[in-house]
């Protein structure tokens, strides 16, 4: 499993690309959002769901 | 009888009065909105109260019984629908500040349509947690909910407006949603039956989303044959709605009086039997004792299930309300906001791993369901905190609150399973808590009839609490 990445990067990296104008009193609590979020998927991912298995988002074609 | 003592009935209660010539639908209405002046400055569940439209509905019903028309099911029983849903003329605020700003919904939405279709009169919309990403039934901006049973508790959320609004008296039904718990929840902790109906089962039309991956609707009541009779009633595809199913309905009818001879029952064990608190032991062990359970089966994997769904939810409510972040950041309820920030920042394979492994979960799920029909699980670890608590002690170890009231509905609507909600009252309990009823997808109707047989059996109870008590 590869170490989860350290939130502060992430918001620094991506948090520009997004638009969203962020009050450096909000950045504490969204990077503890984050650093959860980072737990959750490190987590996921290190389940070994085979190849064959989709996603499962609803579509329909012709609806 | 008072009129205000026949509100405290269920809403098929209220018809059958109504349909024996007890009362006037004018007069209920008029004893509803009374009701609603009188408790809801304490409760604070209702954020719109559609009087005028109540009091026009009840008339047409007047008229219909004095020319000797057929009467429908839900005739004159009050009803009020979590302010996510669209009503005519008024703002559909979804929880927000920012979306107070929108003209008034030019429509009814599909449920509220197909409600007073049934013959309910809609008395109004109904506090939530703002953007539905709760589940306390605190609002930043229009205060929270309070919980009829003790004022100073939550209600549960995100429909905390509809849990307090059927304990309370105020409506016999509420309709809310459900993406993560948002129906269950409130029912644990004001002790109402809720249903989380099958994904896809009834419209989301003019409602507003929050995560269309996991967004169901459902009602809330105080009788399992009101849940039937309201379901029933709300049945049916809506071109509305991309997720709603083309399947054909399946009313339950009268069904959920069918016993629970031969189906095969099970507790859940595994992560359902962790984060316990003394509470929602009692009311499990309550649960299990009334339907005769012994056997416990594993959802494999629900930890994992509880993580995808978390990760779904924060990436598809960000970008839904990415050009709201960018442009009125400020005016969201903060705790909402910072998720939301995150949840744009998600790289792109978290999510696309959640979603694939929901397949994988739902393949599970099914496994398990080859051999038992009907799951059992706390809907809740604990049942209503105080107002403001932020963290909870479980296993032993401090967490904060708010994500953790979820832990046991969050896997289960991340497949969509159709759910009830039983409250249950354990001896030396203040409070109630709710137990999942947990069935097959589309198979609502095991779920009803396992709710009905702990309602029958005086288990199950949804009293409206006692007033200024």
């Amino acid at each position: 499993m590869s170490t989860p990445p350290d939130p502060d990067a992430l918001i620094a990296a991506l948090l520009p690309s997004t638009g969203i104008p962020l009050d450096p009193a909000w950045r504490a609590a969204v990077a503890a959002n984050l650093r959860v979020a980072a737990a959750i998927a490190a987590n996921l991912q290190a389940f070994p769901l085979p190849d064959a298995v989709e996603a499962a988002p609803v579509f329909e074609p012709g609806r | 009888m008072s009129l205000d003592t026949l509100l405290d009935r269920d809403a098929t209660g209220i018809a059958a009065a109504f349909r024996a010539g007890e009362t006037s639908a004018a007069e209920i209405a008029e004893a509803a909105i009374a009701r609603i002046a009188a408790r809801n400055p304490v409760l604070n569940a209702f954020t719109d109260v559609t009087a005028d439209r109540a009091r026009s509905a009840a008339a047409a019903l007047d008229a219909m019984r004095a020319r000797g028309d057929a009467l429908p099911p839900l005739a004159a029983a009050p009803f009020a629908v979590k302010n996510l849903f669209d009503i005519a003329g008024v703002v559909t605020r979804a929880g927000s500040r920012i979306n107070r700003d929108h003209p008034p919904a030019g429509s009814d939405a599909t449920l509220v349509v197909r409600m007073e279709a049934a013959g309910a009169l809609l008395l109004g919309g109904l506090n939530m947690g703002e953007y539905a990403y709760d589940f306390t039934g605190e609002n930043a901006h229009d205060g929270p909910s309070r919980n009829p049973h003790d004022t100073t508790r939550m209600t549960g959320g995100s429909s905390g407006g509809s849990g307090g609004a059927v304990a309370g008296g105020l409506a016999t039904i509420a309709l809310g949603s459900d993406t993560n718990g948002s129906i269950r929840v409130p029912s644990s902790f004001c002790g109402t039956f809720g249903l989380k109906p099958t994904y896809g089962r009834l419209s989301r039309g003019h409602s507003f989303p929050f995560v269309t991956s996991l967004d169901h609707v459902g009602p809330l009541a105080r009788s399992v044959r009101d849940l039937a009779a309201s379901y029933d009633a709300m049945l049916g595809p809506d071109a509305l709605d991309p997720g709603c199913t083309a399947r054909a309905v399946e009313p339950v009818g009268q069904g959920f009086e069918g016993g629970i001879a031969g189906l095969r029952i099970a507790r859940l064990g595994g992560w359902f039997a962790r984060h316990r608190m003394a509470e929602s032991d009692a009311a499990l062990d309550l649960a299990c004792a009334g339907l005769g359970v012994t056997a416990v089966a594993e959802l494999p994997e629900a930890e994992r299930a509880r993580g995808a769904a978390f990760l779904i939810t924060m990436a598809e409510a960000a970008e839904l309300h990415l050009p709201r972040l960018r442009g009125r950041p400020a005016d969201f309820d903060p705790a909402v906001r910072d998720r939301l920030i995150a949840g744009a920042l998600l790289p792109a394979g978290w999510v696309q791993t959640a979603q694939r492994f929901r397949r994988w979960f739902a393949e599970a799920a099914a496994t398990v369901f080859e051999r038992h029909d009907v799951l059992l699980a706390p809907a809740t670890p604990m049942s209503a905190p105080p107002l403001g608590t932020q963290t909870v002690t479980l296993d032993g170890v401090e967490l904060p609150l708010r994500p953790n009231i979820g832990v046991y509905t969050q896997p289960i609507s991340f497949i969509g399973l159709p759910v009830v909600a039983v409250p249950l009252w354990p001896a030396g309990q203040r409070m109630p808590l709710a137990v999942q009823v947990i069935v097959p997808a589309w198979r609502e109707d095991l779920a009803l009839r396992v709710a009905r047989m702990l309602e029958r059996d005086g288990i199950a109870r949804a009293p409206v609490a006692a007033f200024g008590a």
